[in-house]
């Protein structure tokens, strides 16, 4: 029996995706995906779907849904927000939290709320979401009108079952709090610190310029979502043409930050158009894009200039802790309730010999 | 022939730039390092997506740094030189109908004005030339065609349109291009044609690629609107040669 459910309410902006599109820049089409390939990445683990696997990316506000065939195992990483579950059988609402899974039998109501700390949420179905491939990826590309479901956001009454038929079985899982990698930008009065690479016109702007970027406090501005997000905090100048704001239009990465002739940056995200002729400043370094898909309008930000090495090294950091947190996923169990028999069975008992043979190491 | 430069574009891409402006030789050296690292890719190449001057080279941050990626690109140059001559000269010649002025090309009579010529002769300029597609992108399937004779060359409009539609013809900064979804947009818009430029289930997905050769031929806005419902039905695309548009 294949899990299955619809949605009863779609939040602000609930899309099917997985981790983006390779291989057709040349014809117009952005890498699109996960907008926090992290969070997607992890909910995936918590529900034991590969990581690659389609799931429902939630933009500020998420969606009510209600299990119609199961059972349906869901779990949640990205912000903090406290989902309510309404037991087909009755009884009070049970508070879920993210970094776990939870195993909806037919009729039970799961209703996300608004998001807290991020903008960006993967909710991830055990067994993947089903959606045709297109240009090979399930994600939804809406400006292109295709991937995901027809091409556009859910709506109320879509229905949406999983990849693989496969019932949910077993414990559900959760992410430890120690092994929980930082997800979450600093806090609305902290500035997030985002590494950028001087970009291929960074001899477009005077040394004022580039020494006001690195300066600024920036702000993304409400002009924001999966295509990309002005900022705001200082105006930046270009030299005189043939250097100035315009070039001849080219090819665009994830990342760039580029500067038309009005002085405020733009920083392009999964969406992007493909090609673009405005001068580009810098391009944020790979490890930092996650973060970025992360910020809501009202977010600050400091750039800090590092080389393309520097930028390699933190990728391969971030990497090897992304793989230790999945690797961390292990059988849920309530706070304050100690099965004994899943400690004995699942690796739990090792970490906390592993503990105490090194008490005070950590 | 001055060598590239090589431009770091973040950590996961790098920019082969030949040369500063748009130029039919720059395009055949792009398109000829595209066929090269197509033919012979490197470990760690993800893809590649030529524009009128450059090449940009996505690649595998985890597996190459940038001094190995720029490397392995200059290894192709050789080859990519060789096949330079061959990637000038158009691959496909496509024949776009497309109904001039009125409702399909409001700013017909704009453009006229303000290049002093009579509306028929900038359908006449326009329709005169064989233009060239230096690259596709921005929406998909879009191309950004080269050859815009200098008498109609004009700027994009003060007042970009919110919502330009579909398969729209236009003209700016000595470029035409094709809108192939309805899209804002601030180009000046000189007609409409039935094609098609991009449909993701289809083998290729865009109808046109770098280096064709697109011909606009004047047609009644009659004829447009049913070639365009063929179009979408999938059982009419525009005349090519050769025949097939084996390129």
């Amino acid at each position: 029996m294949s899990g299955s459910f619809d949605i009863l309410d779609p939040g602000l902006s609930t899309t099917i995706q997985d981790l983006g599109r390779s291989g057709w820049l040349s014809v117009g089409a952005p890498g699109g995906g996960a907008l926090d390939p992290e969070a997607h990445r992890l909910a995936n683990a918590l529900v034991g779907a590969a990581p690659h696997a389609a799931a429902l990316e939630i933009r500020y506000l998420g969606p009510s849904l209600r299990a119609l065939s199961g059972p349906v195992r869901l779990a949640l990483v990205g912000g903090d927000v406290a989902m309510r579950l309404e037991r087909a059988e009755g009884g009070e609402a049970e508070t879920i939290g993210p970094w776990r899974s939870v195993t909806l039998q037919p009729g039970d109501v799961l209703r996300v709320g608004a998001l807290k700390g991020a903008s960006t949420a993967t909710l991830a179905l055990s067994g993947g979401v089903a959606a045709p491939l297109v240009l090979g990826s399930r994600s939804t590309f809406a400006r292109g009108g295709f991937g995901g479901r027809e091409g556009r956001a859910l709506r109320a009454g879509d229905r949406i079952d999983a990849a693989e038929a496969r019932a949910a079985s077993g414990a559900d899982l959760w992410m430890p709090p120690q092994d929980r990698p930082a997800l979450a930008p600093p806090p609305a009065e902290a500035c997030a610190r985002i590494r950028v690479i001087p970009g291929p016109q960074q001899d477009h702007f005077p040394e004022e310029a580039l020494a006001r970027f690195f300066r600024a406090e920036w702000r993304v501005s409400r002009d924001a979502d999966r295509m990309g997000m002005r900022l705001t905090g200082a105006r930046l100048t270009h030299h005189p043409d043939p250097k100035g704001a315009n070039i001849v239009s080219e090819g665009i990465a994830a990342g760039s930050i580029q500067v038309p002739a009005a002085g405020e940056p733009i920083l392009l995200l999964a969406d992007r158009g493909t090609a673009g002729g405005y001068a580009k400043i810098a391009v944020a370094a790979s490890v930092d894009l996650p973060l970025l898909g992360r910020l809501s309008p009202g977010a600050r930000l400091r750039f800090e200039r590092v080389e393309v090495e520097t930028a390699r090294a933190a990728l391969r950091r971030r990497e090897a802790a992304l793989q230790r947190a999945i690797a961390a996923v292990a059988p849920y169990h309530q706070p304050g309730v100690v099965d004994e028999s899943q400690l004995w069975s699942g690796n739990l008992i090792t970490a906390v010999a592993e503990g105490d043979a090194g008490a005070g190491g950590r | 022939m001055s060598a590239p430069r090589f431009l770091a574009c973040g950590d996961a891409a790098l920019s082969v730039e030949f040369g500063d402006r748009i130029d039919p030789a720059h395009s055949a050296q792009v398109l000829a390092l595209e066929g090269a690292l197509a033919r012979d890719p490197f470990a760690g190449l993800i893809e590649t997506m030529p524009s009128f001057r450059a090449l940009l080279v996505r690649y595998e941050p985890l597996t190459l740094s940038f001094a190995e990626a720029v490397a392995c690109v200059k290894a192709r140059l050789t080859a990519a030189r060789e096949q330079g001559e061959s990637a000038a000269t158009p691959a496909r010649l496509w024949r776009f109908p497309v109904a001039y002025g009125g409702e399909e090309g409001p700013d017909l009579a704009e453009v006229a004005a303000r290049s002093g010529l009579t509306e028929a002769a900038v359908v006449a300029a326009h329709s005169g030339v064989a233009h060239r597609v230096y690259m596709l992108g921005f929406l998909p399937g879009a191309p950004f065609l080269g050859g815009l004779p200098a008498q109609i060359d004009l700027p994009r409009r003060a007042e970009p349109r919110v919502a330009v539609p579909a398969r729209s013809v236009a003209i700016a900064v000595g470029l035409s291009v094709i809108y192939p979804v309805e899209s804002p947009g601030g180009w000046n818009l000189l007609g409409r044609t039935p094609a098609r430029l991009f449909a993701a289930e289809a083998e290729p997905p865009a109808l046109l690629a770098p280096g064709d050769a697109v011909r606009f031929e004047p047609a009644a806005a009659e004829d447009v609107a049913r070639l365009a419902e063929r179009a979408a039905a999938g059982d009419w695309r525009p005349a090519c040669e050769p025949e097939g548009g084996g390129a």
